[in-house]
């Protein structure tokens, strides 16, 4: 679109795209860099040997996994109802799941952790897991809602002319088709999940089931701060996120775009 | 007759419970949360013991002459503003250098987004100890400028909240950037060409047609850069935990030093009921949006 440059047009774009390759790659850098201070790559075998590591990491996929579950069943169902079973009321019920978009999850601790407590929920996945689906939910059955929205008409009444009932329609029909939009909310609910840091620093106070983003605390207490080791953890935990990003590039860029544009 | 009415009313019925799922976890979750803060709000409360003690509106008289509150609502709404601002100019002149002949356009492309996915949590802190006075942004800095650098970024309160507000228009430029990437990709090229014929300057075409066209894409990210800045939590408390003093608090940080600190679970209930009507207005507008993007 701006291929055709005169020569000092070029090198001006030239260097920004250099500047802007510096500022994103300085601190990228120094992290890894200051990874490896110290103890070398020791650092993180540490990293890994004298905390739960593995088990954390076990703990974050286990949260990511049951969340973007949940999340994907309740956003494709709800959408169906609201898109195209459109039973009366659906209008009122939409707006009720939606109202929980802009939600900051803070705002709701008093509560969650008076229902949690009762409930007996206190250090158990569930206690991360509930309202992480609960808050990214409205979300998923937004962009899914847009996404059923759109497709033909014909697609569920020819369906039911040949005789199949609406779980049939659901299961058999809409699921596979809505696979693309299923891949996008399945990216954004994973990647929230995967780096969610507060609902577990609240609810979960034992060890044994805290997840990742934790780690880095291990590193840090009144008395010691070893920076190597907690860069070390940080690199440790943003890896597969970052390899999946980059071996799905597309698919990220999608997903993460979805809901704003269409 | 009566049959096919009866399936009918049967199918109706059972449309229902396709909703059941996503309504049970959002309106248990939060519809009642919301409605439960409005009634722990009226308590003097340290959210343990199994009953408050009623006081009517006072946390919210507590709240309007609170100076912390005033302060974090500041910083909240300056953050929003200067991150929003950052991220929409970077991320658009991004969106335009991937579109030149320049050297490395895809490689800018592919490293743009990386820091969007890493955890908040990871990045606050990472900068938190990059920022220090002895750490590897001082020791960047005095390489290049030949002094000695030794400014305590996040512990001095005339830069703190600027390097939070940096830190978050490093990770998140990426995002605007896809945004802007994805909406100058629908741009008919035609239009450009027939400026172009015109004799219109880069700059021009840039001002008068290309950021015109994307007024939809500017609002989008409005929308979700308010959002965004209302939910940040993790990047505040782990880089400054709000301080020096009160200088970077934000309503989310507040509102957890009001209830996990500090016990004022009544106070803190108060506080989010403040945050939760602030987060509405902006629910209903990014519904809004979406849905008329969907159209």
């Amino acid at each position: 679109m701006f291929q055709h440059q005169k020569l000092f047009g070029r090198a001006i774009s030239q260097v920004f795209v250099i500047i802007a390759l510096a500022l994103l790659v300085a601190p990228l850098a120094m992290i890894v860099q200051t990874s490896f201070q110290g103890q070398g790559p020791e650092n993180y075998v540490i990293v890994i040997s004298t905390t739960p590591f593995l088990r954390f990491f076990l703990n974050s996929l286990v949260i990511s996994a049951v969340t973007v579950l949940l999340v994907i069943i309740c956003s494709i169902s709800s959408a169906y109802a609201i898109a195209t079973l459109r039973p009366r009321g659906s209008r009122l019920f939409m707006v009720l799941i939606l109202a929980g978009m802009a939600l900051p999850g803070i705002a709701l601790i008093v509560p969650l952790f008076y229902v949690i407590q009762a409930l007996g929920l206190l250090n158990t996945y569930w206690a991360v897991i509930v309202p992480l689906t609960a808050i990214s939910i409205p979300f998923g059955a937004l962009v899914a809602t847009n996404y059923i929205r759109a497709l033909p008409v014909e697609l569920y009444e020819a369906a039911r002319i040949d005789g199949a009932s609406n779980w049939t329609y659901f299961v058999r029909i809409l699921i596979p088709v809505a696979r693309p939009i299923i891949a996008v909310i399945t990216i954004f609910t994973f990647l929230a999940a995967w780096n969610e840091y507060t609902l577990p620093l609240i609810f979960i106070q034992n060890t044994d089931l805290q997840v990742l983003t934790q780690v880095p605390t291990y590193f840090q207490s009144q008395r010691l701060v070893d920076t190597p080791k907690i860069f070390a953890a940080g690199v440790l935990i943003s890896l597969p996120i970052v390899l999946a990003y980059v071996l799905m590039q597309r698919l990220f860029r999608e997903g993460m775009s979805a809901g704003a544009v269409k | 007759m009566s049959i096919p009415g009866g399936t009918r009313r049967r199918a109706a019925l059972s449309s229902y419970l396709y909703l059941v799922p996503a309504l049970i976890l959002v309106v248990g979750v939060v519809h009642v949360g919301i409605v439960a803060n409005i009634t722990y709000s009226t308590l003097d409360w340290n959210g343990i013991s199994p009953n408050g003690k009623p006081v009517g509106a006072d946390n919210y008289l507590k709240l309007l002459n609170d100076p912390t509150f005033w302060v974090s609502l500041r910083n909240t709404l300056v953050f929003a503003a200067a991150t929003i601002a950052l991220q929409m100019v970077f991320g658009f002149a991004l969106a335009v250098l991937v579109r030149t002949r320049a050297v490395l356009r895809g490689l800018l492309r592919t490293l743009a987004f990386v820091p969007v996915v890493l955890a908040p949590a990871v990045v606050a802190t990472s900068f938190r100890f990059l920022l220090t006075p002895d750490g590897s942004i001082n020791g960047l800095l005095s390489a290049v400028t030949g002094q000695t650098i030794d400014q305590p970024w996040l512990a001095d309160p005339s830069t703190a909240l600027l390097m939070i507000v940096l830190i978050n228009v490093w990770q998140y430029t990426g995002y605007s950037f896809l945004i802007y990437d994805a909406a100058m990709g629908q741009i008919d090229t035609s239009v450009i060409e027939a400026t172009r014929i015109d004799g219109a300057s880069t700059w021009q075409l840039l001002r008068l047609v290309v950021a015109p066209l994307l007024s939809g894409s500017h609002l989008v990210l409005i929308v979700l850069g308010v959002i965004s800045a209302l939910k940040t939590f993790d990047l505040v408390y782990l880089t400054t935990a709000g301080g020096p003093g009160t200088t970077t608090q934000v309503l989310t940080g507040y509102i957890y030093k009001q209830v996990i600190d500090q016990f004022h679970a009544g106070y803190g209930a108060a506080l989010s009921v403040a945050l939760v009507a602030i987060a509405l207005v902006f629910s209903v507008l990014q519904v809004r949006l979406s849905s008329r993007e969907a159209k």
